[in-house]
């Protein structure tokens, strides 16, 4: 839910470094705190395709490496590494001739229709659709606000709480068919 | 306490928190440094240039100080002070004496290079060298070449007369 704990130097002190010295050090140390969460998030928008995620990453990286000196801190890096990195994957489909459910209202909460019984949390968590994965995630695991991840996907804050409640409770229903029955 | 009945609880948390995070290749983290130190992003590897700096300026240091070390190391173990051999000098022959009865422009008499074999009572023999060692500090360098050798009273009759 929360951030992991990273005891080495703020992220603005390594950018600063990264800009003045073009310091290899810092930027290998940003590189390790930030990139695990945004390959992991990309991975899960390309579907699970490992080779087009790290393209897509180190697409990102560069992207996010030209535009250093005009970042203002208004936000937290990671959150716009991850905005980068979202910018990338939809590129990448509006190239490819693919589309992703950045509008969860129009589509299913889940993939398959039908809940699936006795099944694991990380199988319901797959079987959600893009959308709504990706608020549960970037929320639930990785440990972004609403105002993060509305900023990351370029969608209102609103959106991404409804989302979240929508995702888990599809979690759940999945995970507990019965339980989940009776709220609803 | 947890207003959002969606809201997970610890256990399901603990699930949340345990699903398997796949990491990219290593490979990936050393395509991303060499991109950006291609184009000029990057510099050196994990160290700036002003440590790069202090580090070139103090192994320079460090060979200047080596150096001189055994410079003066070198000095001071030599092992016996400079021995010179410099030869005895010989004082410069005494001047032909010439008789007053001899005409200026007298011809030389060649039969006076001639000495009978009895008068000379020994084949003259080419002296040896006495060399005088002379321990000096002087940084005075004698020809090896240069060899002059002592002449006794007998010798300069001898060499009288080949003149």
């Amino acid at each position: 839910m929360s951030e992991p704990v990273d005891k080495g130097p703020a992220d603005q002190t390594l950018v600063e470094r990264v800009l003045v010295d073009g310091d290899e050090g810092a930027f290998r140390t940003l590189y390790r705190r930030h990139t695990g969460p945004v390959y992991r998030f990309v991975l899960g928008k390309v579907g699970h395709d490992a080779r087009e995620a790290e393209e897509l990453v180190q697409e990102a990286w560069y992207r996010a490496a030209a535009a250093l000196e005009g970042f203002e801190w208004r936000s937290r890096f990671r959150t716009w590494l991850f905005s980068i990195a979202h910018n990338c994957v939809r590129e990448r489909f509006r190239k490819n001739g693919r589309h992703t459910t950045e509008d969860p209202q129009d589509h299913e909460i889940v993939r398959t229709p039908e809940p699936l019984e006795g099944i694991d949390l990380e199988r319901a968590i797959e079987s959600l659709a893009d959308g709504y994965r990706t608020v549960l995630l970037l929320h639930d695991v990785e440990g972004f606000t609403h105002a993060e991840i509305a900023e990351i996907l370029g969608v209102a804050e609103g959106t991404s709480r409804s989302q979240l409640v929508r995702a888990r409770r599809a979690v759940r229903r999945m995970l507990r068919p019965k339980e989940e029955s009776n709220v609803d | 306490m947890s207003t959002d009945p969606t809201d997970w609880t610890a256990e399901e948390e603990a699930e949340l928190q345990g699903l398997p995070r796949p990491e990219p290749s290593r490979l990936l983290e050393e395509r991303v440094v060499r991109q950006l130190h291609e184009r000029g992003v990057l510099r050196s590897r994990s160290h700036s240039p002003r440590l790069l700096r202090y580090g070139v300026a103090a192994v320079i240091g460090l060979v200047i100080a080596a150096s001189g070390f055994a410079a003066g190391r070198r000095s001071t173990e030599s092992p016996e002070p400079v021995t010179r051999v410099v030869h005895e000098a010989v004082p410069p022959p005494d001047p032909i004496i010439v008789p007053a009865d001899c005409p200026p422009h007298a011809e030389p008499e060649a039969p006076r290079t001639r000495v009978p074999s009895t008068h000379v009572h020994a084949e003259p023999t080419r002296p040896k060298p006495v060399p005088r060692q002379v321990e000096t500090d002087d940084p005075v360098d004698v020809p090896p070449s240069i060899e002059l050798y002592r002449v006794d009273a007998s010798d300069r009759e001898q060499m009288v007369l080949y003149f």
